[in-house]
């Protein structure tokens, strides 16, 4: 018994140890704003006793407010934990994970996305990469079902990378970056890169039309936010990161835009919350095309004229 | 509770755990109860037809030992056992088949007939433990087995978790001994028990249910595929349902050998096999076995006349395929290779001559290589019927797989990354059949200097880890 608890000890220690090594090879596959996008969440540890204000949401919303401006203008320590293709049931568990390392938080912002209700129900893309508690993890490879058993290793959840590695190693060439980034701001990635062809501004994405139907755990889980946040006494607002005016042209008649919108407006009326609506107008804060990376994403100088109205709506709110 | 799912992860453990810990006296009461639990996970109240049909064969064996001498009354039993089990097989298994294809036959002559449908969930494995108390009444009956009088052992002998679901179909003068042996932790047999069970695991999740998307896409839909992209389906199936139920019966016999039980070998490289009778001598060989004790050779064998002994060939493969599912592709399939058999019987002394003529005799290695390739043609082309969804699809796909334009060549419905995988993954199970040569999986490993040994493992490991498929696919052979 003993020599085969020994040998099973060191099996799993040289599996652990060469998912190390692998992860760390795996690292070589980055591209530079990707890296820079796992660095900038996971530097979270560093301000997670400081943290007020929590911004937490999709890509839309990572790419939308700058936690300094938000700071300069309402004195609250900001962080912006946007993760890029993160569904509302990711965002309970991000979100569990983040109130168990934080105590300090006063304001969550959930920001949204109108496809956020028509995505399947994964355990996500990057969401794995992000979450500590391993009972928070568990939790939401349960719920998800998850078909993907790779992601509770190091290396698994970034396989996604194994290809451009092994380009990197053949090639010498890095895959092509979405974003250029010049600085990292608690979470924010500030992007100087703005859209190229006039077309990235309209609406390219396949879910509009082809997905008709609301997932129901979606919805479950942006309520079961409200309410984990309401529970710990944390503020709570929701956030519809600015979209550029012809996307919206694009997408106003959809059923998923329309559903968005009413599921959107019930659960902040049910729940008595304000909503800080950027996604139909942007009447206030005067956002040309070159504040766009694309249609739905905003570069860095639309993310600080966003971040401005948005402290300014705060203050109105709240003090 | 699937071998592939998190509950067997949780399940397993903890039964290995208790069962170590616990005395000998009451090890086949834990077990026992384990294994009525792990039936109960997919439906409480089909347990009862696995009591039902323990109890009448515990009772009928017994019956029939009182009677040794009096051959009437032991046959009184036999048949009380046959009809009891069988006729819970057929009511769950057949009736609707049957029923079905009256009522078509009755249809077609324009003949009223209205029997209503036995809507009924098939019980998972029915086909398996029928066949295994079967096989242990027939063997009382003809004075092979002393019965056992301990109910528990018997009990335990029915449902033993690790082949309850899907075999090996063990015997009872195998596996009832096994259990009355005090069996203690043996590093050995956990070692081989654990490696057989990693290499079933990898060839299910990350082999078959690779394989199945490919499968089932071209399958599900046959009509719209052609030439290329049916045979490539079809020659994936072969390697899914080969690493499907393989994977399946390595992870039973692995989980019984960790308890120091020893299953039967279910499959020996079966698609190395140079002719057809071969294959079945390596495919299923519990089931292959039982239908050559307890139907082949009671029907005569081949100690008959010529005719007689293809008309046994052809009855016991037709009832093979009828084992597998009520339906008539099933049928269709042991026809075929109860065809295939008798050609070969027919056809050798020609085939030999024909090898002589042409030279081919003179190089061992080609004409090995031939009849393999040969004999792995023949049975997939077999499986086509296996696998279509109704018989119909069958004719569909040979009608398509002779059809070859641009769009026969089109493999774009699949992820190029995945079929990649897939053929990396079925050219790397064949170096390691040809690699093993005439030695099961775990004497081959045990032949491997440590080092090898290891990283082997941890290839293995890691590759369940990260590469495979966790829809929780069914085993194939459930359904049967």
């Amino acid at each position: 018994m003993k020599k085969f608890i020994k040998r099973v000890i060191i099996l799993v220690v040289v599996i652990f140890l060469i998912d190390y090594l692998f992860s760390l090879l795996l690292d070589f596959g980055r591209p530079e704003d990707y890296k820079a996008f796992i660095d900038s969440k996971l530097s979270y540890q560093k301000y997670k006793k400081e943290t007020q204000i929590l911004f937490i949401g999709d890509s839309h919303t990572a790419d939308a407010f700058v936690p300094s401006e938000i700071k300069k203008l309402t004195g609250k320590n900001t962080f912006n934990y946007g993760v890029y293709h993160m569904s509302p049931v990711e965002g309970y568990f991000i979100l569990q994970d983040l109130l168990k390392r934080s105590k300090s938080l006063e304001y969550v912002v959930l920001g949204t996305n109108p496809t956020m209700f028509n995505r399947n129900v994964t355990e996500g893309k990057y969401t794995p990469m992000f979450i500590k508690n391993y009972l928070v993890f568990l939790e939401l490879l349960t719920v998800t079902e998850c078909k993907n058993l790779s992601v509770i290793t190091r290396s698994g959840k970034k396989l996604d990378l194994f290809l451009p590695m092994i380009k990197i190693f053949f090639t010498g060439h890095e895959s092509k970056t979405v974003r250029n980034i010049k600085n990292i701001d608690r979470g924010y990635l500030e992007n100087v890169k703005n859209y190229t062809d006039i077309n990235d501004l309209h609406c390219k994405n396949k879910i509009y039309k082809n997905s008709k139907k609301v997932i129901p755990l979606q919805v479950e889980y942006f309520n079961k936010s409200i309410r984990l946040l309401k529970q710990n006494n944390i503020m709570v607002v929701i956030a519809n990161p600015p979209i550029n005016h012809m996307y919206i042209e694009d997408i106003k008649n959809t059923n998923v835009y329309k559903n968005y919108n009413f599921i959107i407006d019930s659960i902040a009326k049910n729940n008595n919350i304000e909503i800080y609506n950027q996604n139909q107008i942007n009447k206030n804060i005067n956002l040309i095309n070159e504040d766009f990376l694309n249609g739905e994403h905003l570069c860095y100088t639309g993310a600080l004229k966003n971040s401005t109205e948005f402290a300014k709506y705060f203050n109105n709110l709240f003090l | 509770m699937l071998f592939n799912s998190i509950e067997y992860l949780i399940f397993f453990p903890i039964v290995i755990f208790f069962y170590f810990l616990l005395p000998h006296k009451i090890k086949w009461a834990f077990l026992l109860a384990a294994s009525y639990y792990f039936y109960m996970c997919w439906k409480i109240e089909y347990i009862l037809l696995i009591i039902i049909s323990t109890l009448i064969d515990y009772y009928a064996a017994l019956q029939m030992a009182k009677h040794k001498k009096n051959k009437r009354r032991r046959t009184k039993f036999l048949i009380l056992s046959l009809c009891s089990n069988l006729g819970i097989l057929f009511g769950f298994k057949y009736f609707n088949f049957f029923n079905n294809s009256v009522h078509d036959l009755f249809n077609h002559f324009n003949i009223f007939y209205n029997v209503p449908v036995f809507d009924v969930l098939l019980p998972v494995g029915i086909s398996f433990y029928t066949f295994q108390t079967l096989s242990y009444t027939i063997d009382v009956y003809n004075g092979k087995k002393i019965p056992e009088r301990h109910l528990g052992y018997f009990a335990l002998y029915v449902s033993f978790f690790p082949q309850l679901v899907a075999g090996p179909i063990e015997r009872s003068n195998r596996l009832l001994p096994q259990f009355y042996k005090e069996s203690k932790f043996n590093y050995e047999d956990v070692v081989h028990g654990l490696r057989l069970m990693l290499w079933g695991f990898f060839k299910k999740v990350v082999i078959a249910d690779r394989l199945a998307y490919f499968v089932n896409t071209v399958y599900n839909s046959p009509s719209d595929f052609y030439g290329f992209q049916l045979i490539i389906a079809t020659v994936f199936f072969a390697f899914q349902i080969f690493c499907d139920f393989s994977g399946y019966s390595d992870i039973a016999i692995g989980t019984a050998r960790i308890m120091g039980y020893r299953l039967m070998n279910n499959f020996d490289r079966p698609y190395s096999s140079q002719f057809i009778a071969e294959f079945w001598k390596r495919w299923h060989i519990s089931l292959s076995t039982w239908f050559r004790d307890y139907l082949y050779i009671p029907l005569g064998g081949n100690r008959v006349t010529k005719w007689r002994w293809y008309y046994n060939l052809l009855i016991t493969f037709i009832i093979s395929g009828l084992w597998h599912g009520a339906n008539w592709t099933f049928i269709a399939w042991g026809l075929i290779h109860g065809i295939y058999l008798i050609l070969g019987i027919v056809t050798d002394n020609l085939r030999n001559t024909i090898n002589k003529k042409i030279g081919l005799i003179k190089f061992p290695n080609t004409l090995k290589y031939w009849r393999k390739l040969k004999t792995f043609s023949l049975v997939v082309f077999a499986w086509i019927f296996f696998r279509a969804n109704n018989i119909d699809d069958a004719f569909t796909i040979l009608k398509n797989v002779f059809t070859f334009n641009n769009e026969s060549f089109n493999l774009s419905f699949v992820n190029k990354g995945e079929l990649v995988i897939s053929i990396v993954l079925i050219v790397f199970l064949e170096m390691i059949h040809f690699l093993q040569k005439d030695y099961d999986f775990n004497t081959f490993m045990k032949m491997k200097p440590q080092l090898m040994r290891w990283a082997i493992y941890i290839f293995l490991i890691l590759s369940i880890v990260y590469i495979g498929k966790y829809n929780v696919q069914d085993f194939i052979y459930f359904q049967f």
